[in-house]
């Protein structure tokens, strides 16, 4: 079971910023996200897949990449 | 939404350049798909939840995404929990009856970690209370004094003896206005402060000096005047005096205390330079200086990273070098369009003419249908 702070704190061992600020820019995007998907955009994770609103659900589609074998996932 | 408007929105959002926001967007969405590749269950608040079922054999089943409802989003149940931290009905009296009773705001204050702010506060007011009493009882003392002073000149209603002057002569410098005016005043000023009105002024500042000492030098029996919230910060205004002085006594301290993150200021520990890099133990200290070392290098590399982080190198203006790209791209299309388009060059060795043997070549051909035509 990995949360939000266990992603954070691995990223933090890499990345010159602290857990707080960290924290902070990971709250920032949520904002973003919501907003993006209200708004009826998807908004896309980088290399982790894309988040879009269908018919009143959130589905995400995983990144070729997510799979090994290239396996493509839609789940709501 | 695409990976660069995601980019920009987020980094307008947080202020910081678009270098690092795309950094760490990489960086977290990456460690994210490697927890959901190994198989550990992926809570992202406010997100979602990404399960990977528990698959047989050495093929992984795609995860399960469900989206965090309000219900269970711990960033919703986080925010109600920062609105709703200040319940109005925590201020309502629990006893109906006794509307009289106060409320009990400190113990309020308390509960919601405020309390030590709080008397911090109230400790400053009843210091400011004290040496105004002070101050006021030196004075008064001082003005029912018979010889006139300083002070009783400062309280009394002096006559207007404001010169108006015109616009023209306001403009000008005092001294050119009045030459001889600020000579007479530098020789009357002495004789302004008389040795009474000296001496009031002494007793006045010794007596705010005093006090200020004794109100400084708390120890829980002298501070019976000021209040009981006092008494219970002896050991909060012991750590201030402390870092007042370490503030003044250590420069290295102030630097950093000043330095923001912008503009850090680190240390170089004093081991580094002593003992350079070697590769093998050189001093008795052996492990203290490597870790020292270390240390510093594990900072050195940190504060780099972040100044990077925080200031990305500016993009090389690469309109030179597209125009440069661009020139030799259609140089080269130009060749290869030649080379396949253009006329064959024609190879002239001694002796041999390649008109002559088309032409030759042709009678060939002629002469040969004109010798089998007969025959056919």
């Amino acid at each position: 079971m990995a949360d939000t702070k266990d992603i954070l704190q691995r990223i933090s061992a890499r990345l010159p910023l602290e857990t707080e600020e960290l924290m902070r820019c990971y709250k920032e995007l949520t904002l973003v996200v919501h907003e993006t998907l209200a708004s009826g955009d998807h908004v896309e994770l980088m290399t982790f897949g894309t988040l879009r609103r269908r018919g009143g659900e959130l589905t995400f589609t995983g990144h070729a990449s997510l799979f090994p074998d290239g396996e493509a996932m839609i789940s709501s | 939404m695409t990976r660069d408007e995601l980019v920009i929105a987020l980094a307008r959002r947080l202020g910081m350049p678009e270098h690092s926001t795309r950094v760490f967007l990489h960086a977290f969405f990456d460690e994210a798909k490697s927890a959901v590749r190994s198989g550990e269950t992926l809570k992202l608040s406010g997100l979602g939840v990404w399960e990977t079922p528990a698959s047989k054999g050495n093929n992984p089943k795609a995860p399960i995404f469900r989206p965090e409802t309000a219900e269970t989003s711990d960033a919703a149940s986080e925010t109600q929990f920062h609105r709703n931290m200040l319940v109005p009905s925590h201020l309502l009296l629990q006893n109906e009856t006794s509307v009289v009773e106060e409320v009990d705001v400190p113990s309020i204050l308390e509960e919601l970690g405020l309390r030590k702010r709080i008397s911090h506060v109230a400790f400053l007011d009843a210091l400011l209370d004290s040496m105004d009493k002070n101050m006021e009882t030196s004075l008064r003392s001082t003005v029912e004094s018979d010889s006139p002073s300083v002070l009783d000149h400062s309280l009394d209603p002096q006559p207007d003896t404001h010169t108006y002057i015109s616009t023209e002569e306001a403009s000008l410098p005092f001294d050119d206005i009045y030459p001889f005016e600020a000579h007479r005043e530098a020789e009357a000023e002495p004789d302004t402060l008389n040795d009474e009105g000296v001496a009031a002024q002494n007793d006045v500042s010794q007596t705010v000096d005093q006090e200020f000492d004794h109100m400084i030098e708390v120890d829980g029996t002298d501070c019976h005047d000021v209040s009981n919230e006092v008494l219970e910060e002896e050991s909060c205004i012991s750590e201030y005096v402390d870092e007042e002085d370490s503030f003044e006594h250590n420069p290295v301290m102030e630097r950093s205390d000043i330095a923001t993150s912008d503009d850090y200021v680190y240390e170089e520990p004093a081991n580094c330079e002593q003992y350079p890099e070697t590769g093998t133990a050189a001093s008795p200290d052996d492990a203290t200086l490597s870790d020292s070392t270390s240390a510093y290098r594990n900072d050195e590399v940190f504060y780099r990273n972040r100044d990077q982080l925080y200031h990305p190198p500016e993009k090389r203006r690469s309109k030179l070098l597209m125009l440069a790209a661009l020139v030799l791209t259609a140089i080269v299309i130009a060749i290869v369009f030649y080379m396949i388009y253009g006329e064959a060059p024609t190879r002239e060795f001694p002796g041999v003419d390649t008109q002559g043997r088309e032409i030759s070549a042709v009678h060939r051909i002629t002469c040969t249908t004109i010798v089998f035509h007969p025959l056919s």
